[in-house]
């Protein structure tokens, strides 16, 4: 299969606050063999089976997913229990629990440690094994049982079988891996026993994979020489504890507890993006934080015409809402990724937009699962702060002050999966006694009214020697007034357009030292990027869908914001956003909003229903 | 007075007010929020606010005397101060003081409920509203309010030297 090309420009460090960490290792301790550089993918400690978003299969016996006083030692709350009654069976076609997740594809390396225990009266299932835990690489086909038991008289032997592998191992397809480090290993019934395992992948068409593996800490099992895939994979996709059930009518209670999950991969540089074909239902549940999936769903006789039915991010299904109707999209998807931004990727056939999405190109050939990997940081928005103050004594506190309010509107852009973040390249300081400030002064737009100095758009200040072209300028002033004519203090200003509706430029920015809130500068940021209001004196906009606390609202003095999906779409995409005048973004763009300032009033607005296919309702929410 | 000793005694103030009441003026009229909470007011929120009339002018006077009610004063206080412990990650916004960035926003809220008020009490005029902006001037304010009041008096005596108020 070919390896999929995609753009990886390096990008800026991130800001200090992820929208999707990762998550964080359970008992650092207990990892004593996970190699260095190694990142948690999967920490699941069961206190809360719906938090750890594991999917329940079909169970058997009786399944009690918590169970408060029964955890691995040194957790002190939950573990999933499995019980089978004496004289137990099956109530259906023979069947096992399956507790899964997707782990986001592509993986080919991965760490793995877990806690289970059986009880004292243990039986082996119908073939004298026990499967315990299996990774796998699509559905249907077979599994890297990376745990299993295997009873050899009295004794549970801790195995491996290794289904599935691209070049069978000494002549066997699924060979089965017995302790080789330490012959003789066994599992101890009513006992917690911690598994550990390093799966490290084969190279492209060498038989150079590894299984290294350990028991309570103590080396067990050693096999090099595999072939687990071949050079397009697939690769690790998920992980199942896949359990065998008893032998059917077994007359002693039995019953297998399992805790602490833990899986770590190497870190990389960027967010997953995967695409998956033919999948069941249910994705949603499973896709890990941090994955962006692209699904194209199996109908029951294949998989759908559609190229991308669904995309599934952070375990939550955002439907395709560039979909053209009848379930089958256009030819262009919408993708928030890597960089928390949206792309538009022109889909097959060479779309406009395949030279801009991280997943250009992937769902060209959508016979088998990719990922790609997009370690694009959010936009860098380059900033000058001009501070434009009379007292000289006051200036520092003023440039802290915007300072972070600089830092405030980047943590709700990055929260909010903007995909963009603002640079300060320069402080410049245009009030104080040099003999330029009478220029500035003037060039800036203010005036001195009382002892008190107002400041508004002034149609010549691009042109003067007080802003930088192709950057945001944000004028912290004293006061702010729109429209000189008919006067009203404002919190602040962004002059994309002048008084009489001229455009302007969206990089002009005034702030009210003396009366903006604390997200006035995210609010003004916002309408130069395309953002128009959502609510204002007249009321909330669109029938109570937008948050209190939603960033563009102009009726409430607002301590901190957020954004909706829809205004991330019209961040990153809007054909007015600065993004664009700035040259920062070239690809494909959509005209969500209305045309002219004046016209961007409740009564004027765009309606949700007229957007067609071409942008989100502004309203839409984050799943 | 210095911005910062206001913050100090608005600070002592606010906890009676957080401790005692919490009910809003009599003359309570949403417009009158609108107007006071709106960021750029392009949705003609004071228009709204001088078709109340003399009738509002009694709330426009407590609210430029005394700026926001209390209730929201002290909802906007609790909000500052847990976004800036949510943020205090943050270099930009750990570099200012925890009390002094809350004392920041917190007058330029109450800068902002004040200078807006003068603004509509200039526009509707007549003998109370003048009344409530000279009764102002005389209180120790922030020079923006002061600035923005003695814009309001002059702009409007300016234009209308024949008023009444204005002799």
């Amino acid at each position: 299969m070919a390896t999929l090309g995609f753009h990886r420009t390096p990008g800026p460090a991130l800001p200090s606050l992820n929208v999707t960490p990762r998550p964080a290792r359970l008992a650092e301790v207990w990892y004593s063999n996970e190699p260095a550089g190694y990142v948690p993918i999967l920490t699941s400690g069961f206190g809360n089976k719906s938090a750890d978003r594991w999917m329940l299969g079909t169970p058997e016996g009786t399944v009690q997913a918590v169970v408060p006083t029964l955890g691995a030692p040194g957790v002190p709350v939950g573990s999933v229990r499995v019980v089978y009654p004496a004289g137990w069976k099956p109530v259906a076609a023979a069947t096992s629990p399956k507790y899964r997740q997707i782990l986001g594809g592509g993986i080919r390396n991965v760490y793995l440690s877990f806690w289970f225990r059986v009880s004292p009266s243990w039986k082996a299932g119908p073939q004298g094994v026990d499967n315990i835990l299996t990774l796998r690489t699509k559905p249907g086909t077979p599994e890297l049982r990376l745990a299993f038991m295997r009873e050899q008289g009295a004794e549970l032997v801790p195995s491996l079988r290794l289904g599935g592998l691209h070049r069978p191992y000494d002549g066997v397809a699924a060979p089965e891996l017995a302790p080789n480090s330490a012959p003789g290993t066994t599992v101890r019934r009513g006992r917690w026993q911690h598994w550990e395992l390093l799966l490290r992948g084969n190279h492209p068409g060498h038989a150079d994979g590894k299984l290294t593996w350990w028991l309570n800490g103590l080396p067990t099992g050693d096999q090099a020489g595999l072939e687990f895939w071949g050079p397009g994979g697939p690769w690790i996709r998920d992980v199942a504890w896949d359990l065998t059930a008893p032998v059917a009518g077994t007359p002693i209670l039995q019953r297998i507890v399992l805790d602490e999950m833990y899986l770590s991969a190497p870190a990389t540089s960027g967010d997953r993006i995967v695409v998956m074909n033919d999948f069941e239902s249910g994705v949603q549940s499973q896709a890990p934080a941090g994955t962006t999936i692209l699904v194209d769903a199996f109908t029951g006789t294949g998989a759908s015409p559609c190229a991308n039915d669904l995309v599934v991010a952070g375990g939550a299904i955002l439907p395709n809402f560039l979909d053209a109707g009848a379930n089958c999209p256009p030819d262009e998807i919408a993708v928030f990724s890597t960089d928390n931004a949206a792309t538009i990727d022109g889909g097959a056939g060479g779309g406009q937009g395949a030279a801009q999405s991280p997943a250009q190109g992937i769902w060209h050939d959508m016979s088998g699962e990719r990922r790609v990997e997009d370690s694009r940081g959010p936009r860098p928005v380059e900033a000058v702060l001009w501070i434009v103050k009379e007292e000289d004594s006051r200036k520092r506190k003023v440039e802290l002050v915007a300072r972070g309010e600089v830092e405030q509107a980047n943590a709700m852009f990055n929260e909010n999966r903007a995909g963009i973040r603002l640079e300060v390249v320069d402080v410049e300081h245009v009030w104080d006694s040099s003999p330029t400030s009478v220029a500035a002064r003037a060039a800036i737009g203010c005036q001195s009214v009382n002892g008190s100095t107002a400041c508004t758009c002034l149609p010549t200040l691009p042109a003067s020697g007080f802003f930088r072209a192709g950057k945001l300028n944000a004028y912290y002033v004293p006061q702010v007034f729109d429209e000189p004519a008919s006067p009203r203090i404002v919190g602040g200003l962004n002059c994309r357009y002048d008084h009489s509706n001229t455009l302007l430029d969206p990089n002009i920015v005034y702030m009210s030292v003396a009366m903006s809130s604390p997200t006035a500068l995210a609010h003004e940021v916002g309408h130069g990027l395309g953002l128009e209001h959502t609510a204002d004196g007249s009321g909330e906009w669109y029938q109570g869908k937008v948050p209190a606390d939603n960033v563009m609202r102009d009726d409430k003095w607002l301590v901190s914001a957020s954004l909706l999906l829809g205004q991330a779409f019209r961040v990153n995409v809007e054909t007015r956003s600065l993004l664009r005048r700035n040259g920062m973004q070239s690809g494909p763009h959509r005209s969500c909003e209305c045309e002219l300032w004046a016209a961007c009033t409740r009564a004027n607005f765009i309606l949700e229903s007229e957007l067609g296919q071409q942008c989100p309702p502004v309203t839409r929410a984050w799943p | 007075m210095l911005r910062a000793n206001r913050c100090a005694a608005l600070r002592s103030a606010l906890v009676l007010f957080l401790s005692s009441c919490d009910s809003p003026p009599a003359q309570d009229d949403e417009r009158v929020w609108r107007w006071m909470e709106c960021l750029e007011c392009r949705a003609f929120e004071l228009d709204s606010v001088i078709a109340l009339g003399n009738g509002v002018v009694p709330l426009l006077g407590r609210i430029l005397a005394d700026g926001p009610p209390p209730g929201r004063l002290g909802r906007i206080h609790r909000a500052l101060d847990s976004t800036y412990q949510r943020l205090s990650y943050a270099p930009g916004v750990a570099a200012i003081d925890s009390a002094e960035w809350v004392d920041h926003y917190l007058a330029n809220y109450i800068d902002t409920y004040k200078g807006r008020a003068a603004w509509a009490l200039g526009q509707i005029g007549g003998g109370a509203a003048r009344q409530a902006l000279d009764s102002a001037l005389t209180d120790s304010l922030s020079q923006d309010v002061r600035g923005q009041i003695q814009y309001v008096v002059d702009s409007v005596c300016g234009a209308r030297p024949d008023l009444a108020e204005c002799r």
